[in-house]
């Protein structure tokens, strides 16, 4: 059977994100990737938030093949649940230990 | 490979910000670079500028030896790109302005964009991926430029060339 590869891709938020949202800026997230990545391209790249690293920062993981994609759309997506937000991609690795040392 | 990018001076970045984003250094307009709008006036003498504005003024300013051109439509004009091939002058493509609209525009300007950068690269003018933000929220870290500029159209091998060597001769000029 293949391995699927993964990319982890550190990301920071322009605005916190408090303990208690998590969720709904999750699932805000993926519905503002769906529609910059596209649904026919969505599954290919099959982001998924790992973990939060700080109140700003997190990490995502998508297949090796939609990273690109994916770095891409978080440049261009304005507005998660209906709040302004922006996002800068810090670090991209193969691993997540990797990308959560980052120490900038 | 050192990166770098240009913005407006209203994003207030600092060193610590340049990092973070993995730029070697970020350069401010009007500090690092001049930015002349051409729309009401015509080409000045200065030459460590990026020219914006009308067509018509811009080959003038093309002509004149600007550093760089910043096209505000993003149509393309045969002779603006062959008069800057012949004067070496680097077509600017901001990327805030594909940041900005939502949806069919935003569509239709990457549209515009990739065929204007494909046409002024067949023709060996230079072509940098700047952001060109006016506040933070329009500023991406290198990572994401390359990605955009792939998304228009370049190459891996093109995108981390301009955003390194062709910005940095924009900002070391």
């Amino acid at each position: 059977m293949m391995r699927d590869k993964h990319r982890y891709v550190l990301v920071e938020s322009g605005i916190a994100i408090p303990e208690s949202e998590r969720d709904d800026f999750a699932f805000g997230l993926r519905n503002a990737l769906l529609h910059c990545i596209g649904e026919s391209n969505y599954h290919r790249a099959n982001p998924k938030i790992m973990e939060f690293a700080a109140q700003n920062r997190f990490i995502i993981r998508s297949s090796l093949w939609g990273c690109g994609q994916l770095v891409a759309a978080l440049a261009l997506i304005k507005k998660v649940n209906g709040n302004d937000a922006y996002f800068y991609t810090l670090r991209s690795s193969g691993t997540i230990r990797s990308v959560a040392d980052f120490k900038h | 490979m050192p990166y770098y990018d240009i913005v407006f001076d209203s994003c207030n970045i600092d060193d610590a910000l340049s990092a973070k984003l993995g730029f070697s250094r970020i350069g401010m307009i009007p500090n690092d670079i001049g930015f002349a709008d051409l729309s009401k006036r015509g080409a000045s003498g200065e030459k460590n500028l990026i020219a914006s504005g009308p067509v018509g003024n811009l080959i003038g300013a093309a002509g004149s030896g600007v550093s760089a051109i910043y096209i505000p439509d993003y149509q393309i004009d045969k002779k603006l790109i062959a008069t800057m091939a012949d004067n070496e002058a680097i077509l600017c493509v901001s990327l805030s302005d594909v940041m900005e609209p939502y949806g069919l525009k935003r569509s239709q300007l990457i549209f515009r964009i990739g065929k204007l950068f494909a046409y002024a690269k067949k023709e060996g003018v230079d072509v940098a991926f700047l952001t060109l933000a006016k506040a933070r929220s329009r500023m991406c870290s290198y990572m994401q430029i390359i990605e955009l500029a792939k998304l228009i159209g370049a190459d891996e091998d093109y995108a981390r060339r301009s955003v390194g060597e062709i910005n940095g001769r924009l900002l070391m000029q």
